[in-house]
Parts: structure tokens; C-alpha cells; sequence
């Protein structure tokens, strides 16, 4: 017999008839129902399959620890791939199926593996795959193991992201965080209270008590609606998954409804005054041989079940335990009517014992179970003696169909834990309790080990009042707890060669332990990662102690000197979605458009995001290859004139008495003797001596600069001058604004572009003699305020047109309607490159100096001290196998090497890498880039090019590929 | 001669049609750096506008003239967007700072859905100044923000 619903009782709904999917079967649950709620009310065993050895598996818990039951969920347009069915409220529209078993979960093919466990200890994939690679095998091993599928399609929905300030946030709705919550209300300060469970109240929704002469139910019921009315925020159904820096947590709270294409998970960022830590306690294991039959069920899950949902598990249920806490389950079933033993390892167990022998338990002191049998589910158990060795022990087998187990409680500190407070070993209470915490926190109830009713409650209260101040409030009373006959520890069966589960869900048994500690892998962080002990998602929240309890024994250590490993977050799995927030889709990341943005659009431009602006790669036209568009563009600047947005080229201003100075004391070149009116190439070192940025600066007047940093490096050049202005040279009297949103740059260019800028009637005199190339003005153009500099990176005449942003657009179809070719990013690079002009990023790393690129001039020149000149002399960097700068010509003029192809020597040992390669319309065959050991050097040289596998070569020569002399720049 | 035609942020991001928010065109937004410094994140009004307070020293006037100091224009950089509804909401969505923080006569330059902005109230409205290249990006984030309620 399995589980059956009772026709009564239950904290469930029995007029609101869910009907829900399980695989292939239509079932039947209530209101108030958990998935594996109604599965066990509906009769199913088997959930799952165990991820190793393919072992059948049934639920276990009744709550976020849950091993087994992990299950692919789908609700609408919801999908989870890995839920766990004990969190999964029931609701209409529920299509659950198993995620592991082939063809079904009953009759799975891969179960022939479990027949060859002799062979796959633990490590067995460390040892066994490693040739080739891991990666060979990887996939077929995930999809043997059965882990659930995420789908390959986009999630259309949004998630919502909430930042919160609180006063007091207590994590946790049992009997002790009701309590806290209720005396910090009383403060009047402002209160969070949060719990994974749709209802408030924990144990108490499922154990017996009475609180202020009430059913304990009944005040936590009451509790909760008076924290409503007080103002509290409530947040049922919601994980506290993190806990970080200055009281700042993760919370991920799963709605009962959204507004249409809204997901229901919803992440908060708390960030509290003080924090209640009230996250209770886990039953965990008693762990026993073949303790992974379905129907093994923690023994507080079966009471929950029972009284919660009105699922009676089983009529005959062998109970296995070290501990009293067990007996409350004993009792209630018996009370259901079922058949009831209780194998107790204690030889003296005391009153609970004696009550429930009362009621009809069977109760066998000093005993424990040694076995379990039942194909699909547990049919029969052993229970023989505590301290049996061997199989042929004296035992006694009894029918059932549930082996319930309890040994003991474990404190659930893992938030406690990963806000960075220490866990120490306590053994009256054979769990890890805090021990010393570091950030403003209160703990309270079962996770700081307290056990009864009464001191939950009364621990609670003075959480709250500590954590509020507040004053003046009577605790919530209950009745002093019985005494209890001690925990006795037990840690697993000393039968040899018995097959004992202490990680249910990675398939972790005693003698993978063993194993680990034979092969010296016995520091819990090694255990951990040799046998995957505690790695699943379930975090080991039902194997971790029983685990370093088993460690501890085969060592010969204590459990406090063995240790235990690290709590990180998410305490429980949490969407990714949901902690991504509104980023993606078209928000993934912010991008900047420019002020043509429209303009670029209507002429088909292929716009790209770089350095976090939309700017156009090029403009195809209809059937134009992007190649093709590239070298069309890229000739017709040569050829004729070509127009381009620069509006993204960064410009910072700076002002002050000392600007002149202060710059020096930045920039490489020297800047204090440019004049006013006139533009200077310059670099930015870091202080290791490395280029960081390159840019033109123009001096505006003579306490007045523009900067023109590169695109994406404004924001950095702008944190860097002024981290240096108000650490090094706070006296110093400088300012910078960065202006780069303000203005709308076109650069028009090109041996027609006297004819184009003729168009602007502008009050600036264009000729060479008032602007010469690298010089600016500022006037107006067409009428309106407008800045124009002669500067160029295409190598021809070019004339850079700033207005206020806003005249962009306007600007840009006049401009446009004079002729040029439009021309995008990617066709900038090929004349650039034509050119042997950098792009800092591109034909430079984090390594490159003034040097290789050629431009060791300003550091002879210069008299001041600046950013990084110490370094530029240092052995490393006057090397002379440094990689330098320089051009290549490919043997095959039409063959373009990639851009990271690596230039190698006859023994195939790397000489540098290609940085920029194109094909050059204007050169007639393909040109790079690159950065070669000793580069200058080896010009005329012929060097082997080597790219996955293919072989090439090319000739070594300057970095200049078009108009040497620079003529046209003036032409 | 041509008359280039100065295209408004209004026109540039269409929000016309938002029942969320507004775009106001400013007569003037200076950045000001000048020794003569405000409280930190404080607003101060003034002649014809309003000073927020950006860093030590520096401020951005919404002016309809440039005050005195080192002053960039940046009239046509910066776009300003006015919350119409759920402006305490939405700034729980979109950035970690306390409401609190926005009290009368208070600005904040912080992060707000996930790029720099400067934030403050004025007439009880949520008021947030960003990067004009940003502004697209703003839009939507607020426009879809806002179908969560």
C-alpha cells in the first residue's frame, strides 16, 4: 500500500479540485497541494532516477531539501527545467514529468549501470575519461545522467528587479522569525519578513503546540494578518538565497501572478539595518543500507505530509532514528491508522517512547535498520542490532512500504555562513551551529539550535526586540518543551560492503567516502570534490553532516577537527532569468546611439555596437556583400570624398589656471607648448609604461584644452585624470568636463571635400593658411554654432564638422546631400590600416609601450615628468625582442590572414600575432598589421604565417601602405 | 543659405505617446565648475533655474544662462525625463538608492537601470537627467518597466 489522501485533516482545499499532468497521466490534487504533495497522494513512487547508478528514487522531503524529486515543470508559458516538486505549488495547468529514465522513469534501460557499481567508485570519471579529453565524453555522460533540459529558445519574459531598504529583515516565517517579526513591528521601524513557503508559520502549520492558549497554527495565522495590518512587508513563496556585505541580501520570490509577459520569480536587493536570521533547522538521514529505495522518507516529511496535506504516506511504516523528534511522527500515524515500528539505536529511549508504545508503536530500543528490499519501492525492512557488523546479525523483517529516518537536526546556517560568521562544531547538539558572525545580525530559533517550541518562540522575541529596540511587548508563551532523552549520534551501519546513500542526489555512498579517505583525499574540501559529495542543487543540505561524520570516523578525527566546507550562495537554485533583471533582450546592455542614429537607419547602415555605441559598420546596398559595401566606401574616400559620424570620439574639457601643466604631467607628448588654435596626436601611458589611449588634443585657448579620447575609452580617461588631479596634484587648478553627448561630429574627407565644406557656408576661414592640417576653429556653420578641426584618419584632407547635437541629423542630410559616400566603421579600419594608423585595443595589448609602436620621439624631447616615463627605460622595456609594430604583405595578394594569425620561426615558436588585416581597394591585394618580435628589424624579412593549421608567408615591411609621404592630407 | 533644423529630444525618442514620462526640453544645462561650492547632493535654486550638485566643486545648472565659473553648455548632451506615475516603483526597480535620499531640495547622481544619471524631485515628480546617447535606452527601459504594473 502507498500513499493515499485522508478523507480529512489537511491545511488543503478539497472543493478546489486541481487536475494536473504527470507524464502521461492525468492526476488529481487540491488547493494547498505541493506537487509532490499530490503525487504521493496519488499513489506515485518513483519520481527520478538517481544520477550515477540510475537507481530508482521517490520523494524524500517536504521542502527545499528535497534530493530526489527534481522534476521538469511546465505552467503556460513557464518553464523549469530542474524544480524541485516539494516547492512547486499546484495550480491549473501543471504539466510535470520526470527528467530522468529511459523510455520512462519505471523502466529505465541505463538501470543496467547500478550492475556495474563495482566499477564506478567514486572518482571514477576523474580516472576514467581523461584521454583524449573530458570533453569527448562530456555530453553523452550529461544525457545519460538526466539532468533536466533548458529549452534552446529566447525567454520572452521580463523579470523584475526590486532594491528595498529595511530597518529589520527577518529571514524566516516559523515559530521564532513570527516571533522576531512581531516584536520588531512593535518598534514601529519598518519590517520585512520572508519564507520559501507560500504560508507562514513553518513547523507550526504541521506539529503539535499550542502558543498564548491557541493552536499553534491558529496564531500564526493570527500573527501573520496582525504583521499585515501593522504595515509589515510580507513576502511569502521567497528564497533568501544570499547574504552579502553590509547586511545586503538576494531574495527571489516566486509570485503567485504577474502582469502579462512579466515572470513570476521576482528579485529583491535588500539591503537591511539589521538582519533576524530565523531559518530553522533540516531533519536530515539516518542513513542505513539501500536507504534510496522510494518510500526512504525523512520522518519530519512524513508528518508534514500527513498533517499538512492529509497524505497518509503508508499504512505500515518502519521508523528509523538516534533521536525523539521521530516519535511525533510515530504518533501521528498511528492516530491515521497505520502500522507503526520504530527502530531506535538509543537502548534506553526514554518517555517519547513509552507514549508511543502507548498508542500501539512498536518500539525495538538498541536497533536500527540493516536492509530494505522492493523492486520499484521499499516492500520490507531489516531491523537488527545498532552495532550489527555483519549481514548474518540477528534481524527481524517486517512488511512496509515506508522506511521513515530521522538522525537529528541540522541548523540551516548557511546564510549565516556566507555573510562571513564561523560555524563551530557543537556536539551536545551533534549539528554546526554560528559561532562567531561579522556583520549586524540576531539568530534565533532551530538554526542557532534551539529546539523547542518555547524557546523559539522566546529566542525569537529577543531577536526582534534587539534587532528593533523595541520595548514593552509580552513574548508569545508555549509550553515548556518534555524532557527529552538525548540525541545519540549515528552515523551509519558498520556492515561491510553495504551499500549506504549519504548524497541522495549525486548518488554518494559510506564507501565513496572510504574510497576518498583511503586515497588521502580527506580534507573536507578535497571529500567534497572527489566524490561531488554535497555538489548538487541541493547543496548537500541532506548529506553534508552525515558525510564529515563518516570522514571524521575513518580517520580517526573529531567532527569539529574534520571541519566543514564553505557555504556560498544561492542557498536554494534560483533563475538565471531572475537574477539578469531587465537585462536582456534589447536591454542587455545599455547602448549609446548616436545623434544621426535615424538618419543611418534609412540608409540601410549596418549598425553594430562598439565600445558601447551603435555606430555603422558600413552601408550595403541591396545585394552588396558587407565586403563588397567596404571596399566600395573605402575606394570612393580615396577616390572621391566619404562622410562619416565620429560623434562617438570622446571630448573632454579642461579649464584652469594650471591646465597646461597638469596635462604635461598626463599625456607623453608635450602639450604645453601647443598652441592655442592647434591640435596635437598624443598618447596616454599607464604607469607600467603600457599605452592606455590615444587621441588628439586641442588647445582652445590658453587656460582651455579638448580632449579627444578614443570612443570607448572616454569614461576611463576622464576617472583617470581625475584620480590623478585629486590624489597626486590636488593644489592644482584643473577641471574637466566631459562633453562628448553635447556634439554631433561628421568627418568629411577626401580629395573632393573643399567642394563639400564650401556647402556650409561657414563663418570659419577654411583656408590652409588659417587651418592648416591639425589645427581648429571654432565659428558657425549653416547658422549655428559649430567647431571644425583638421585632422584625419584616413590619411586624407579631412575636416571633422562639430554642431550641438541636436543640429546632428540636419547637419548630416545636408552634408550627405553634397555627395559623399557614406562610410562606416569597418571601412574606416581598411583605410586606417592602409595607412598604418593604430587602433588602440586592436593593434595594441596591455604591453605595448611608445617604442613599439615607433614613437619614442616626445620621450628624448620631454624635460617633465609624466605617467608612466620611469618605466619606459626599465630592462623590459627597451628590449630588444620586444614586439614591434610594423606591415605585411602576404605572398598571396588575395589570401587575407586573420587577425591573431601568429607569425612564426622555423622552429614554429611564435613571433607575434597580425593585429589588423584587410583587403586594400586602394593597395589592389590584402595588407595587415602586426606586432613582431624585433619587428623593425626583420623589414624585407619573409616570416611564416600560421593559422589553425594553415601556412602562409608573408614580407615584413613598414606599416605604411598608401601615400607614404603624407601628401594627401594636404592634397 | 540652409536652415539646419535642430531636431528635439522629444522628436529624436518619440515619447510623446508615454503616459510614463515626459521629455521637457530645459532652456539651459550647464556643467559649472567654480570654487564657490554646494552642499553635497543638494539643489539650490537660483535666478532663473536650479543648481544640482555632481561633485565637489562642480554642478549642473539648469539655467536658462550660463552661470559664472568654467562652464560647458551641454544643453543639447543631456536628456531630461519626467515621471509621470509609479516614480517610487520604478526607482525601486531601476537603482539602489533610498527614496529617502530624494527629499525635497536633494539629488543624487547614481546609477539608475544600470547607466549614470542624476536624479532628483521637483514638484513631487521624479526627475532624471541622462546622457541624450542613452536616452533611447531609457525610454525603453522605463516603457517596459512600467507594464509591470
Amino acid at each position: 500500500m502507498t500513499g493515499t489522501r485522508l478523507g480529512s485533516g489537511g491545511r488543503i482545499d478539497r472543493g478546489q479540485v486541481i487536475p494536473f499532468r504527470w507524464g502521461d497521466t492525468v492526476l488529481q490534487g487540491f488547493a494547498g497541494d505541493t506537487l509532490a504533495s499530490a503525487l504521493l497522494a496519488n499513489g506515485v513512487r518513483v519520481v527520478g532516477r538517481s544520477f550515477k547508478y540510475h537507481r530508482p528514487r521517490g520523494i524524500f522531503a517536504a521542502g527545499v531539501e528535497e534530493p530526489n524529486a527534481i522534476v521538469d515543470v511546465r505552467i503556460g508559458d513557464r518553464h523549469d527545467a530542474n524544480a524541485r516538486a516539494s516547492l512547486v505549488t499546484l495550480q491549473h495547468g501543471i504539466v510535470a514529468r520526470p527528467i530522468a529514465g529511459w523510455p520512462s522513469v519505471t523502466r529505465d534501460a541505463f538501470a543496467a549501470l547500478d550492475l556495474l557499481q563495482r566499477f564506478l567508485p567514486a572518482g571514477f570519471y576523474y580516472k576514467t575519461f581523461m584521454r583524449p579529453s573530458w570533453s569527448r565524453y562530456e555530453a553523452n555522460i550529461r544525457r545519460m545522467a538526466g539532468l533536466g533540459r533548458a529549452s534552446h529558445q529566447p525567454d520572452m519574459r521580463q523579470f523584475e528587479t526590486r532594491n528595498i531598504q529595511i530597518d529589520v529583515l527577518v529571514v524566516g516565517a516559523g515559530p521564532a522569525g513570527l516571533a522576531a517579526a512581531r516584536a520588531a513591528a512593535a518598534s514601529g521601524r519598518s519590517v520585512m519578513l520572508v519564507d520559501e513557503n507560500p504560508d507562514f508559520g513553518g513547523s507550526l502549520l504541521w506539529q503539535d503546540g499550542t502558543i498564548d492558549d491557541r493552536p499553534a497554527a491558529d496564531w500564526a495565522a493570527a500573527t501573520t494578518a496582525e504583521l499585515a495590518a501593522q504595515g509589515v512587508t510580507l513576502l511569502p513563496a521567497t528564497t533568501a538565497f544570499g547574504y552579502y556585505d553590509h547586511n545586503t541580501l538576494g531574495l527571489m520570490e516566486r509570485r503567485a501572478t504577474a502582469a502579462p509577459g512579466w515572470a513570476l520569480d521576482r528579485l529583491w536587493c535588500v539591503t537591511a539595518g539589521k538582519v533576524v536570521l530565523a531559518t530553522g533547522s533540516l531533519e536530515r538521514p539516518l542513513v542505513f543500507p539501500h536507504n534510496d529505495r522510494p518510500g526512504v522518507m525523512s520522518a519530519a516529511a512524513v508528518l508534514r505530509y500527513l498533517r499538512q496535506y492529509a497524505v497518509l504516506v503508508g499504512r505500515s511504516v518502519v521508523i528509523t532514528t538516534n533521536n525523539d523528534s521521530a516519535y511525533a511522527t510515530a504518533a501521528a500515524l498511528r492516530l491515521a491508522g497505520a502500522e507503526v515500528a520504530v527502530a531506535d539505536v538509543r537502548t534506553a529511549p526514554g518517555q517519547a517512547a513509552k507514549d508511543a508504545t502507548a498508542l500501539g508503536v512498536s518500539v525495538i530500543p538498541g536497533s536500527v535498520v540493516t536492509d530494505t528490499g522492493g523492486r520499484l519501492g521499499v516492500r520490507w525492512a531489516d531491523i537488527g542490532p545498532a552495532d550489527a557488523t555483519s549481514k548474518k546479525a540477528a534481524t527481524r523483517r517486517v512488511s512496509c512500504s515506508i522506511v521513515a529516518c530521522s538522525g537529528g537536526w541540522t541548523p540551516v546556517v548557511h546564510l549565516f555562513s556566507q555573510s562571513g560568521g564561523k560555524l563551530r562544531w557543537d556536539a551536545a547538539a551533534s549539528a554546526f551551529l554560528p559561532g562567531i558572525g561579522r556583520q549586524d545580525h540576531q539568530l534565533s530559533g532551530g538554526m542557532n539550535g534551539v529546539t523547542s517550541l518555547a524557546e523559539c518562540l522566546a529566542s525569537g522575541h529577543r531577536a526582534g526586540i534587539a534587532a528593533s529596540g523595541a520595548t514593552m511587548l509580552a513574548a508569545p508563551r508555549a509550553e515548556p518543551a518534555a524532557v527529552e532523552t538525548p540525541l545519540q549520534p549515528f552515523w551509519f551501519v558498520r556492515i561491510p560492503g553495504a551499500r549506504q546513500w549519504l548524497d541522495l542526489q549525486n548518488d554518494v555512498t559510506v564507501k565513496d567516502v572510504g574510497l576518498a579517505a583511503r586515497e588521502n583525499f580527506q580534507s573536507v574540501e578535497h571529500l567534497k570534490r572527489y566524490t561531488t559529495l554535497g555538489m548538487a542543487t541541493d547543496q548537500g543540505k541532506t548529506s553534508n553532516v552525515n558525510g564529515i561524520a563518516v570522514m571524521a570516523e575513518l580517520t580517526g578525527r573529531g567532527i569539529a577537527e574534520t571541519g566543514t566546507t564553505t557555504f556560498r550562495p544561492p542557498y536554494a537554485p534560483v533563475s538565471l532569468g531572475g537574477l539578469a533583471g531587465s537585462r536582456h533582450g534589447l536591454l542587455y546592455s545599455p547602448r549609446r546611439e548616436l545623434p544621426a542614429h535615424g538618419e543611418h537607419l534609412a540608409l540601410g547602415a549596418d549598425m553594430r555596437e562598439y565600445g558601447g555605441w551603435m555606430r555603422p559598420a558600413c552601408y550595403p546596398r541591396l545585394d552588396e556583400t558587407t565586403a563588397a559595401a567596404i571596399r566600395r566606401e573605402a575606394s570612393a574616400v580615396r577616390a572621391d570624398a566619404g562622410l562619416f559620424d565620429g560623434s562617438s570620439l570622446g571630448k573632454i574639457e579642461v579649464c584652469g589656471p594650471d591646465a597646461a601643466a597638469f596635462l604635461n604631467l598626463m599625456y607623453y607628448n608635450n602639450v604645453e607648448n601647443l598652441k592655442p588654435g592647434r591640435l596635437r596626436y598624443v598618447l596616454l601611458l599607464r604607469e607600467a609604461g603600457t599605452v592606455y589611449d590615444d587621441g588628439v588634443i586641442a588647445r582652445l585657448a590658453a587656460d582651455r584644452y579638448l580632449l579627444s579620447p578614443s570612443s570607448s575609452h572616454t569614461a576611463g580617461v576622464l576617472a583617470m585624470l581625475e584620480q590623478w588631479r585629486q590624489t597626486e596634484y590636488p593644489a592644482m587648478h584643473v577641471a574637466f568636463h566631459d562633453v562628448t553627448a553635447a556634439w554631433a561630429t561628421f568627418v568629411v574627407c577626401g580629395p573632393r571635400v573643399r567642394d563639400i565644406m564650401a556647402s556650409l557656408a561657414a563663418e570659419i576661414d577654411l583656408s590652409d593658411a588659417a587651418l592648416p592640417h591639425m589645427a581648429l576653429a571654432d565659428g558657425h556653420v549653416l547658422g549655428v554654432p559649430a567647431r571644425i578641426a583638421r585632422v584625419s584618419f584616413t590619411g586624407e584632407r579631412s575636416y571633422e564638422v562639430s554642431v550641438p547635437a541636436g543640429y546632428g541629423p540636419a547637419l548630416w542630410r545636408h552634408l550627405l546631400a553634397q555627395g559623399p559616400t557614406p562610410y562606416g566603421i569597418e571601412s574606416l579600419s581598411v583605410l586606417r590600416a592602409e595607412k598604418g594608423y593604430i587602433l588602440i585595443g586592436t593593434d595594441t595589448d596591455g604591453l605595448t609601450m611608445p617604442a613599439d609602436l615607433d614613437m619614442s620621439g616626445p620621450l628624448r624631447a620631454k624635460k617633465v615628468d609624466f605617467v608612466g616615463r620611469r618605466s619606459l627605460t626599465t630592462p623590459d622595456g627597451v628590449r630588444a625582442d620586444r614586439r614591434q609594430f610594423v606591415g605585411l604583405l602576404p605572398q598571396d595578394p588575395n589570401f587575407v590572414p586573420p587577425v591573431g594569425t601568429h607569425a612564426v620561426d622555423a622552429s614554429r615558436k611564435s613571433l607575434g600575432w597580425i593585429t589588423t588585416s584587410a583587403y586594400s581597394p586602394t593597395v589592389g591585394r590584402s595588407i595587415a598589421l602586426a606586432m613582431i618580435s624585433g619587428g623593425r628589424a626583420r623589414i624585407g624579412d619573409v616570416v611564416e604565417l600560421f593559422d589553425r593549421g594553415r601556412v602562409s608567408q608573408a614580407k615584413v615591411c613598414a606599416p605604411v601602405f598608401h601615400d607614404p609621404a603624407g601628401e594627401k592630407l594636404h592634397g | 543659405m540652409v536652415e539646419l533644423v535642430l531636431t528635439s529630444l522629444a522628436d529624436q525618442i518619440g515619447w510623446t505617446d508615454s503616459d510614463v514620462f515626459e521629455c521637457p526640453a530645459p532652456t539651459g544645462l550647464f556643467l559649472v565648475s567654480a570654487p564657490n561650492d554646494i552642499a553635497p547632493n543638494s539643489m539650490v535654486e537660483v535666478d532663473d533655474g536650479y543648481l544640482c550638485w555632481l561633485a565637489p566643486g562642480r554642478c549642473l545648472a539648469v539655467t536658462a544662462t550660463p552661470p559664472a565659473g568654467f562652464v560647458s553648455d551641454v544643453t543639447q548632451g543631456s536628456a531630461l525625463f519626467v515621471v509621470r506615475v509609479h516614480a517610487a516603483e520604478l526607482l525601486a526597480m531601476g537603482s539602489a538608492l533610498p527614496a529617502s535620499a530624494l527629499g525635497e531640495g536633494r539629488c543624487a547622481q547614481t546609477l539608475f537601470a544600470g547607466v549614470k544619471t542624476l536624479l532628483y524631485r521637483r514638484a513631487g515628480l521624479l526627475h532624471i537627467h541622462v546622457d541624450r546617447p542613452l536616452a533611447p535606452y531609457l525610454r525603453d527601459w522605463l516603457r517596459q518597466a512600467a507594464t509591470s504594473f
